[in-house]
């Protein structure tokens, strides 16, 4: 156990969603009487991960890539199995876990959208310690590096902080 | 010992990050925040005119003193508009933003989170009242208010946030456990409040069962204490009676808010809520 990063065993998520047909009337009825059905997004899955060791986590839509990821990171509960990371529960939110890890998906946004791209770089690094903050220091040393950082991810505002 | 004190500082200045989130996009979107502010002032305005139009239409009224009060109960409720929709809005901006997943595996307490949120929307929503109130009052109307107190409306005032924060972080869970439904049920519990803590009458004029729950609104305390200040020029000690309440609803709601966010965050976490789409 000890020199894996990333345990994983028979880990499983079931979601229960609900499932109506359409209309009025069936959505007047699950107002009373809901139907749910369950959804296996990860079903059994098992692996470990070395310490340094560069892993590709390939599968087709819905195969529950994001699902297991978001297990290992603490924004999902497990149904099953089990999960540690670096000696981690994840779901329990160890500052020491938090701290160690970082997650980037697909189609999401780790940039605040209304912020130069710096404020955020300083945002992400004033939350999780001075590591970033070094870094941050450094990168703006380079003038192109700097217009980037300096233009807004968002570049038109439409809609009000209120 | 040093562990405690490293943990206490991460957690003060990861919730100074929240602040410093919340100043940047305020800076970001700062026209909107003059828009905003404007239209508040005509909506204040409005209210605080109805006092004239009663008198010109023959009514019987201290017109000074009506206004005033009007414009009292106008000011404290965009204040509390801007508290709640800073809480409430928790959520669903991260949503709106596509960081929701990163800010909830950023290494900072829930605690600190919302408290971050909380401090900035007291600054902000203070810094707003102050003006909203100081442009109604003397540049429009030019209001005679001879025995005002206006420290102890403000320390009233803060007392008070402490409440609204409270109620503000059982609010934002809303979204959270309903992305779809959260933020509408949020606005009818704030309209809920409106009715009953006497923003723009006397409680006395409600019947019995909505006077029952001004008792519990922190809003009712407020705007009592805050126009017992500046309306009687009462001083704090006078104002005990509304000051202890806010107390004890701050005192208990603050441990619930946060203890209704932590059971909405498990639900979302078992759920799959958390995430950007509904």
């Amino acid at each position: 156990m000890n020199d894996t990063a990333v345990h994983v065993a028979e880990l499983r998520k079931v979601f229960v969603v609900p499932e109506r047909e359409a209309g009025l009337k069936a959505a007047t009825k699950s107002l009373v009487r809901r139907k749910t059905r369950e959804v296996k997004a990860v079903d059994g899955i098992s692996f470990d991960i070395a310490p340094g060791e560069i892993v590709g986590f390939l599968g087709p839509n819905g195969a529950g890539k994001t699902t297991t990821l978001k297990m290992l990171s603490g924004l999902l509960y497990v149904s099953g199995g089990e999960a540690r990371v670096l000696g981690h529960v994840p779901s329990k939110r160890e500052r020491d876990f938090l701290r160690r890890i970082s997650l980037v998906m697909g189609n999401r946004n780790q940039l605040q959208w209304d912020l130069p791209a710096l404020d955020s770089f300083e945002l992400n690094g004033s939350i999780t310690g001075s590591l970033a903050r070094t870094s941050c220091a450094t990168g703006t040393s380079s003038s192109s590096y700097s217009r980037w950082a300096t233009s807004y991810v968002l570049r038109s505002s439409t809609c009000g902080s209120g | 010992m040093r562990a405690l004190v490293s943990t206490m500082r991460a957690e003060l200045v990861g919730a100074g990050g929240v602040v410093e989130r919340n100043y940047y996009l305020t800076k970001r979107y700062i026209w909107w925040d003059v828009a905003w502010f404007l239209w508040t002032v005509a909506n204040t305005l409005t209210i605080v005119f109805i006092a004239k139009g009663i008198e010109a239409s023959g009514g019987n009224l201290d017109v000074n003193r009506t206004m005033t009060t009007l414009l009292i109960g106008a000011v404290v409720w965009a204040y509390l508009g801007i508290l709640f929709e800073f809480l409430m809005e928790t959520v669903a901006w991260e949503r709106w933003e596509g960081t929701i997943e990163y800010t909830f595996m950023a290494p900072l307490s829930r605690a600190m989170h919302l408290a971050g949120q909380g401090v900035f929307a007291i600054a902000y929503g203070l810094l707003r009242a102050t003006f909203l109130f100081a442009v109604c009052a003397f540049l429009f109307f030019d209001l005679a208010m001879p025995n005002a107190q206006f420290f102890p409306a403000f320390v009233v005032l803060v007392v008070s946030s402490v409440s609204f924060i409270g109620i503000g972080m059982m609010m934002s869970v809303l979204p959270l456990i309903s992305p779809e439904k959260g933020t509408q049920l949020g606005f009818v519990a704030q309209g809920t409040l409106l009715v009953v803590s006497g923003v723009y009458y006397p409680v006395s004029v409600l019947p019995e069962w909505m006077q029952w729950i001004a008792t519990i609104s922190p809003a009712t305390y407020a705007l009592d204490g805050i126009r017992e200040a500046i309306l009687e020029g009462q001083g704090l000690t006078a104002m005990w009676d509304e000051l202890w309440p806010l107390m004890i609803i701050g005192v208990v709601s603050i441990p619930m808010g946060l203890w209704v966010f932590s059971r909405g965050e498990k639900y979302a976490k078992k759920h799959g809520k958390l995430k950007r789409s509904g």
